[in-house]
């Protein structure tokens, strides 16, 4: 079969020197910075963004696809060891991996998640081999009108998972898209919000507001916090579940795999979303659900399954649509065009190597994954001891090299600390950033794809609706809209029956209603 | 029952600082963009159609959450007999946040930007390191002397020797110490 013979060729070039080691590398570093509680493998992530401007396509997507395996991961031993999460999607997992560490049962605990972790991972990877060429297959009688659709299904699933948060999502999405609109038209090359400024002509990198939100955002938010973690950091031996112990657990794994599967591939979802509606399932699933929290290998298993699972779906709409399925498969989607390649479904045409070394990679990094998260737990107790001091000044450094690395321009460094000012204040005020971002990435495509489709169509709406694909992407957007405002419009229509009845409690408003 | 507090005649409801900003900012954008394209409604394939019309939702949605918060404000107050809530009247700048050194952080960054063109990297890297150890509670000598230099040092060797990244060198005396530097380090 083709597939397997590219793959073998994929892995053929994982096992030369140079990428295996960066792949180790990139690991160690997302295991590592994934476990240290304010630092998340995706600031790890864009962080060593600039290192990456040095290597071939090839090696870049090798690294980071380390750092991203490994870091999803990661988060979950200090979760375990010191229940605090060191990555939003480990959060579930202190849930039921504290108290098995409270009971003394921590090499236990973190043998259960790295495992199922791996598990949960190498399926994925396996679903993105061997998914992603015939779904790119697929794409290639995709035309512009079916790009801006998907393009548009994208936007509209973060407000889907944002339901409670509607208003405030809504506008973080649109404030991203008409950021993302600064600089020259992709159709005429007209000039919009420049006010003359060469500098904003060129537009403003989505790399560059990544990398100010994530990393300088987030060191804002945990400088001004006045209470800082006080906890004692605990070595973690791993033991490694007997295969008796694993099989027991093959429903939960099985389970979450395949939500982590799902929800991976929207776009916005991630890791997080993941692992919390696996968790979720299971406990309404697992004969011991009304124990979850206690400390039961199930609860501990899922999320785990789940949010490891997220990694190689994410990575299917990137690698086919061009449509970044999580900010993590932004930033490796930002390696790639900073050099030149453009991710889509003619990169399986012109760029099959590198694909299916992108597939060796992940599937080789979840097994290394094992042996990385079994050793960096074991140090754990020492990575604790750096002063988060340290820590967040070379955060800070990183960033600023980070952003005048991508066009050797002193105003990208200017732009990053400001929208890092700005990420701060949106996180504090309670508006979120995650829809931010993702209008700034889809945003400059979402247009060109609408222009493009305009041109050719005689300015003809109706396009997007009466095309076969186009149509059913756009009804199901539709729906999913719908969906999503549902809740809102319930709650609006009891809040106000409950008046006319002259029941219902009284209620504060919330922050960032 | 919640504690109430009697409200100044002309409060600003709590909680509505932020969506006011907000609109004030969408709207301007939008101005901004009308001035120049004001047909941008005009074709559906105009150059500034879309940043209009996301402009347009921002300000959309930015009032919808400006009187989502006043109506509920005005429920709240009419619930409670004219007062209003204590956790109303406290916003998100309170208890949990050091506003203070979270303004000196900020200052810390912005100065470091400020400054790397003007005294290059080097020189601004190892400034803001020392401030920065300095502010958040480090502040033992040999260790931020240390951090400093071994991390001037190492970035350096990783951006500027591995990655040829051309970092920021300064101007006149600090230009000159940089490139000394270098010679100094073997990077070149």
């Amino acid at each position: 079969m083709d597939v397997l013979r590219d793959l073998t060729l994929g892995f053929s070039h994982i096992f030369e020197v140079v990428p295996f080691l960066l792949l180790c590398l990139g690991i160690l570093i997302g295991v590592v910075a994934g476990a240290l509680p304010g630092i998340s493998f995706v600031n790890a992530m864009a962080l060593a963004l600039p290192f990456t401007y040095a290597m071939s396509p090839l090696l870049a997507m090798v690294f980071l696809s380390g750092i991203y395996v490994g870091g999803i991961f990661g988060g979950s031993i200090s979760s375990i060891l010191i229940n605090i999460p060191g990555s939003p999607a480990s959060l579930p997992a202190i849930w039921d991996g504290y108290p098995m560490t409270q009971r003394g049962e921590s090499a236990r605990a973190l043998g259960i998640a790295v495992v199922c972790s791996a598990c949960g991972g190498m399926a994925s990877a396996l679903l993105m081999t061997f998914f992603s060429p015939p779904f790119a297959a697929i794409a290639l009688t995709f035309s512009q009108p079916e790009f801006f659709a998907a393009t548009v299904l994208g936007l509209v699933s973060v407000l889907a998972i944002a339901k409670g948060n509607m208003l405030p999502s809504l506008f973080s999405l649109c404030a991203g898209l008409a950021v993302a609109s600064i600089g020259l038209d992709p159709l005429y090359g007209q000039p919009r919000l420049t006010f003359g400024s060469p500098v904003l002509e060129n537009g403003i990198n989505f790399v560059v507001i990544l990398i100010g939100m994530f990393a300088i955002g987030e060191v804002l938010d945990e400088i001004g916090r006045r209470v800082r973690s006080n906890y004692q950091a605990r070595e973690g031996h791993t033991k490694l579940p007997r295969l008796r112990e694993l099989w027991g657990l093959k429903g939960a794994v099985a389970r979450a795999t395949a939500i982590g599967c799902v929800i991976g591939v929207i776009p916005g979802a991630g890791g997080l979303v993941g692992a919390i509606v696996a968790y979720g399932v299971e406990k309404q699933v697992s004969k011991r659900g009304h124990l979850f929290g206690t400390g039961v290998p199930e609860g501990l298993a899922a999320p785990e399954a789940a949010k490891n699972a997220t990694t190689g779906a994410a990575t299917i709409p990137m690698l086919t649509l061009g449509i970044p399925g999580s900010a993590a498969t932004a930033i490796m989607m930002a390696a790639l065009m900073l050099k030149g390649v453009d991710p889509g479904p003619l990169l399986f045409l012109h760029g099959k190597e590198l694909v299916y070394t992108v597939f060796a990679s992940y599937l080789l990094a979840n097994v290394l994954m094992v042996m990385f998260g079994m050793l960096v737990a074991r140090g754990f107790a020492y990575l604790m001891r750096v002063p988060p001091a340290i820590l967040f000044v070379f955060i800070i450094v990183l960033s600023v090299v980070g952003a005048f690395g991508v066009r050797n321009n002193i105003a990208d460094v200017y732009i990053c600390i400001a929208f890092g000012v700005l990420g701060y204040f949106m996180k504090r005020f309670g508006v979120p950033t995650a829809p931010l971002i993702l209008g700034v990435i889809l945003g400059p495509l979402a247009e060109r794809y609408y222009l493009t489709s305009m041109a050719s169509n005689q300015n003809d709406l109706t396009v997007f609706f009466t095309r076969t694909i186009s149509g059913g992407i756009m009804l199901f957007t539709f729906c999913m809209l719908l969906w999503s405002l549902w809740p809102g419009v319930r709650d609006l229509l009891r809040a106000r029956a409950a008046r006319r009845n002259g029941t219902g409690a009284k209620r504060s408003p919330q922050l960032g209603e | 029952m919640k504690p109430v507090l009697s409200p100044p005649k002309f409060a600003i409801p709590p909680g509505t600082g932020t969506p006011s900003v907000a609109l004030a900012v969408s709207v301007v954008g939008y101005l901004a963009l009308w001035g120049g394209f004001p047909d941008a409604f005009d074709s559906l394939a105009n150059p500034g159609i879309w940043p209009a019309t996301m402009l347009l939702a921002c300000v959309v949605t930015a009032g919808l959450l400006l009187g989502r918060r006043l109506w509920r404000h005005r429920q709240g107050r009419r619930d409670n007999g004219g007062a209003i809530s204590l956790d109303d009247a406290v916003g998100s700048l309170a208890a949990d946040y050091n506003n203070r050194k979270m303004a000196f952080a900020l200052f810390g960054i912005v100065i470091y930007g400020a400054a790397l063109p003007y005294i290059g990297f080097a020189f601004a890297t190892a400034a803001l390191i020392v401030y920065w150890l300095i502010m958040d509670g480090l502040r033992k000598p040999m260790t931020v002397a240390l951090t400093a230099i071994l991390g001037v040092i190492g970035m350096l060797y990783l951006f500027v020797k591995v990655t040829y990244a051309p970092l920021p060198r300064g101007e006149w005396f600090f230009d000159d110490m940089t490139v000394a530097i270098y010679r100094a380090l073997g990077i070149f």
